[in-house]
């Protein structure tokens, strides 16, 4: 096993107010779902995430990038180690009290979003507002339609998942997540199977969520991202943090130093991406 | 080459092997369904007040899934039964002048036994082959930990509103089948010209029912329901499935139910006899 790392936040000397415990910290948490052949061994992971943040994880396929967000969401068990949200370890909470957390650390999943097949988009969003609100509560349909109309779905409201292309599906997912209004915003590889120009709204969507939109109280919107991509957010490196989830090693880049100037092998691949050019998203929504 | 007493010994070596893993997957079953029922029980009594404007319009779309959109084939098959079986039945005991029994008969076979089982098996396989399904694919598509994600527990969002759904259904529908079998067998025997005036038929009926039996009847029927409702969410739900395990997770699923209901009905048998 790794020794652990050092902790890792660009806000260990925070002083905004918020508390004195991170959103989320995870306490050498190990992770053990590295599947690239030959390569299967855990991750120590010592991450801070404060209010505000903007997070970026980089890693390659098949490192663990899913579970990591998992385990930081709560809806999985680390192997080894702690995961706690304001300082309460989630092993430490009733089955109610994780409940109530998860409905402040929001969830995006990659490929689609995992979006309930059988209900519109609209009743999607709907949905959650519903069961931790009432019907009327959380501001209601009015609320659900500002979401849907900020996340460009207002015409798509009332198709299934199914009638989605993956772009539009990934978004629907965006907006269910953000009609909690979390507190963390954890996202899965959101930019994967999009092409570019669905890769630009998202940037300058997240861009604005963490500023603090105006239809979001203007609350700066703490945000986690992983990757297995680094090229479309290199415009903005000056803004995130960076961190490199690898078999065997969790690293928190210096924010200094300009990505392509580090002669780290993970970071250069994840900069290349395989010479490949950006996919395009298979199904767009005609709409 | 083996001798005959060495391979009758590795013969009964193997088919106490094949015993030792059906016990062990026997009692896999038992601890994993009885940990289902009792966080499903839980989650029923402590949660069922809450988020009613999500969970209780799903309660009543699996109510009218599982019993109201089942109700004609329910009375196409009480209809086929009383005449087929009730009928014959009045028709045989006119013949031999025992007519006077008709009334224990149909309370005995159609409203004790035949009614709760045939119904709790048209449930089975018309919504619980479907329910396995249909869990199976959202935890496949992953929309189980999206609830989880969203602060939604899945036992009360997906679990919850499919067992009242189908105790209701299986209650409801029994019910119905009771009176259409009945009626339909004693217009069988009208026709058959049997010397028997409806009033008679009635009271008889009337006379062979017990208060015990709408108890009995009520409780099978809701048992059945939540017998075939956990099983069925127990399998879509109990492990990940891949798209090809989904069918043999169904049989399982049918195999099992139609196997605890069985039981169930010997158990009220039972208690019959023995009060």
């Amino acid at each position: 096993m790794p020794p652990p790392n050092p902790v890792s936040s660009p806000r260990n000397s925070h002083g905004d107010g918020a508390g004195d415990d991170p959103i989320l910290r995870l306490r050498n948490v190990a992770l053990s779902h590295a599947q690239r052949s030959g390569e299967g061994a855990c991750a120590t992971v010592n991450w801070e995430v404060w209010p505000g943040d903007y997070w970026l994880v980089g890693a390659l396929p098949g490192s663990g990038k899913s579970r990591l967000l998992a385990v930081a969401a709560g809806l999985e068990h680390p192997d080894q180690g702690e995961v706690s949200y304001r300082g309460k370890p989630y092993a430490s909470l009733s089955a109610d009290a994780l409940q109530q957390t998860r409905t402040r650390v929001g969830m995006v999943f990659e490929h689609g979003g995992r979006l309930f097949r059988e209900l519109t988009i609209e009743e999607n969003l709907l949905t959650p507002l519903r069961y931790h609100f009432g019907p009327n509560g959380g501001g209601g349909a009015g609320w659900v339609g500002t979401v849907l109309s900020k996340s460009g779905l207002e015409r798509l409201k009332d198709r299934r998942p199914a009638g989605l292309g993956i772009a539009y599906s990934q978004r629907a997912a965006l907006a269910r997540a953000l009609v909690l209004r979390p507190e963390v915003l954890l996202l899965d590889n959101p930019l994967a199977l999009l092409e570019s120009s669905q890769a630009h709204w998202w940037i300058e969507f997240l861009n604005e969520l963490s500023r603090g939109a105006d239809w979001l109280d203007g609350r700066p919107l703490t945000l986690a991202i992983t990757t297995d991509d680094l090229r479309p957010w290199r415009q903005q490196q000056s803004d995130l943090s960076l961190a490199l989830l690898g078999p065997s090693r969790w690293e928190v880049h210096s924010s200094g130093n300009p990505w392509s100037n580090s002669e780290d092998r993970l970071m250069q691949e994840l900069l290349v991406a395989n010479l490949q050019p950006r996919q395009s998203a298979p199904r767009e929504a005609s709409a | 080459m083996p001798s005959s007493a060495t391979l009758s010994g590795r013969i009964l070596d193997a088919y106490f092997a094949w015993i030792g893993r059906r016990m062990l997957a026997v009692s896999d079953l038992i601890l994993g369904l009885g940990a289902f029922v009792w966080i499903t029980t839980g989650v029923l009594i402590t949660r069922f007040r809450h988020a009613r404007s999500v969970v209780h319009p799903l309660i009543r779309l699996n109510v009218a899934r599982a019993g109201v959109r089942l109700l004609p084939m329910v009375t196409f098959l009480a209809v086929a039964l009383g005449m087929v079986v009730i009928g014959q039945t009045v028709a045989l005991l006119s013949r031999v002048g025992a007519t006077e029994f008709l009334g224990p008969v149909m309370v005995t076979v159609v409203v004790r036994e035949v009614g709760p089982l045939v119904t709790a098996l048209l449930v089975l396989a018309r919504v619980g082959t479907a329910t396995v399904i249909e869990l199976g694919s959202a935890r496949l598509f992953g929309e189980v930990e999206a609830l989880e994600a969203l602060g939604i527990d899945p036992i009360h969002y997906l679990v919850v509103p499919r067992v009242i759904g189908m105790s209701v259904a299986v209650f409801s529908l029994t019910v119905y089948f009771v009176l259409g079998a009945l009626i339909s067998g004693y217009a069988f025997v009208f026709l058959q010209e049997v010397p028997m005036q409806p009033a008679d038929y009635f009271h008889q009926l009337a006379q062979a029912l017990r208060w015990e039996d709408f108890v009995t009847v009520g409780l099978k029927t809701l048992g059945f329901g939540v017998l075939i409702a956990m099983i069925t969410c127990y399998h879509g739900l109990s492990q990940p499935l891949r798209l090809d395990d989904v069918s043999t997770a169904t049989l399982r699923a049918v195999g099992q139910s139609v196997v605890l209901c069985v039981l169930l009905d010997a158990c009220f048998i039972l208690f019959n006899l023995l009060t």
